[in-house]
């Protein structure tokens, strides 16, 4: 058998193999079928560049609320004996997606400077875990005056008489706080590291309105129950440490004093939770901050105290 | 309806379009004259293996007045490893055993190579247009005939058949 002979043979195949093989036809797939997923691919990517950046925003850490705008203005006082320097912060605003409105949030801050260099790097973490009294309080009639304008507080240079209640900072009271407020400190989140590279010693405020089923800010073994709302203030300063020494608290606000301790090494990250009482509907844009700063650890020491506690006006 | 497969495997194997005009009017007269009675149970088949008889017959009477062409003397030089020479033609029994080797034989290939093996050696069709028809590019149908041959004729030498 030769192979001319055996390709005539090959018409002895069956019929239906014959068939099928020439009408056989294995086309390529068109072009764009070819590009699919490619396309696919970049589709995928797309999306998720575009969803990725939200996804990052949600569940924020009051760590990471951003100042919008920080203004600030110094001035300088020159007497015999003191030098006092005055430093007004305003207009921090902050915006989270954990809340459902922006809240814009002004504090004042004045700053008290002397002249000693005595400095004290130890920087301890407080931890107090404080209870709020029972019985709400109903703020009484003929409230007092409450001073909400910028104060400019003189230099020390002597002990500062700050013991067990905390210093008024809005010179004399008119009179007695109806009652005083435990401030919850927050140690859960202290946190030192190098400052920040600003011309001055930098110091900011944040106030938010809180709950406790706000999860993030607080922890929820530190609420106490009979307080449904909160101030939560974060204070960020470029010092070796710093304190809250107190406040007061009406119905239309809440002014905050701190104390921090130079020198302006490190930066300081602290948080408090003021419970508010009923009847205190206080948005975080009511409330206000002031800071004194002490050159000598001993003054701090003494204007810092364990448990800070908010005097509140009717 | 069939006009155009039957052209072309006509003009596979001659080279040439009067020629396999020429076949598909042969086939198509042979088939008025066989049906009926003939009833094929695969009519297109059925045209087809006539057209390609008729044709190898007009290939064999151009090849003795040595005017062959076309695919035809491509694909039977590829053959001819397998079969190298006249000298083996065994009697007609011997043949159709051997047909039935090779049906079982391409029966266990797969779909594609098998088609690829009959539209090569049954219909004749050149090594380009069996890789735009297959998808695949004119080495490749080349490399996967010469490995079906090789087959093939192991398979047969197996069989005792070569």
């Amino acid at each position: 058998m030769n192979a001319e002979r055996f390709m005539e043979l090959m018409n002895t195949l069956p019929d239906d193999m014959i068939d099928t093989a020439v009408h056989a036809e294995y086309r390529r797939r068109p072009k764009l079928m070819r590009f699919l997923p490619a396309i696919a691919a970049c589709l995928v990517i797309g999306i998720f560049a575009a969803v990725y950046p939200k996804l990052r925003m949600q569940a924020p850490e009051i760590t990471e609320l951003p100042a919008a705008t920080v203004t600030a203005e110094t001035t300088a006082q020159n007497t015999a004996e003191t030098t006092a320097v005055t430093v007004y912060t305003t207009a921090v605003s902050m915006k989270t997606t954990h809340q459902t409105t922006a809240e814009t949030v002004s504090q004042t801050a004045a700053e008290t400077v002397t002249d000693a260099e005595t400095v004290t790097d130890a920087v301890t973490e407080q931890e107090q875990v404080l209870t709020v009294p029972e019985t709400p309080i109903q703020p009484e009639t003929a409230p007092p005056p409450v001073t909400t304008a910028i104060l400019t507080v003189t230099a020390e240079t002597t002990e500062a008489p700050i013991q067990g209640a905390p210093e008024s900072f809005h010179g004399d009271a008119p009179e007695e706080p109806t009652f005083t407020l435990p401030v919850i400190t927050g140690p859960w989140q202290k946190e030192n590291s190098a400052p920040s590279d600003w011309p001055e010693p930098y110091i900011q405020f944040y106030f938010v309105r809180s709950t406790p089923d706000d999860h993030g800010y607080m922890l929820d073994s530190r609420y106490d129950p009979a307080h449904q709302q909160y101030i939560v203030v974060k204070v960020r300063a470029d010092y070796t440490d710093a304190a809250l020494c107190g406040g007061t608290m009406t119905p239309s606000g809440l002014q905050l004093h701190f104390v921090c301790l130079r020198p302006p090494d490190s930066t300081v990250i602290l948080y408090y939770a003021i419970p508010l009482p009923d009847g205190y509907d206080i948005l975080p844009e009511d409330c206000s901050a002031e800071y004194t700063v002490a050159n000598d650890s001993d003054i701090f020491q003494k204007k810092q105290t364990d448990q800070p506690m908010i005097d509140v006006y009717a | 309806m069939y006009g155009a497969l039957c052209r072309s495997v006509a003009r596979n194997i001659l080279g040439s379009d009067e020629d396999a005009e020429e076949c598909l009017n042969d086939a198509l007269l042979t088939v008025w004259n066989a049906i009926p009675p003939a009833k094929p149970s695969n009519f297109c088949a059925y045209l087809l293996k006539l057209v390609r008889n008729a044709a190898f017959d007009r290939y064999k009477a151009r090849r003795r007045e040595k005017r062959g062409g076309g695919q035809t003397a491509q694909a039977l030089d590829e053959l001819t490893e397998i079969f190298p020479s006249s000298e083996n033609v065994e009697q007609e029994l011997e043949q159709r055993e051997l047909m039935q080797a090779v049906t079982g034989f391409l029966q266990s290939l797969p779909e594609k190579q098998r088609n690829l093996f009959i539209c090569r050696y049954w219909q004749s069709a050149a090594i380009a247009e069996l890789a735009a028809r297959f998808d695949m590019s004119e080495s490749n149908v080349k490399v996967t005939l010469a490995r079906i041959r090789k087959r093939l004729q192991k398979y047969l030498r197996e069989e005792g058949l070569l």
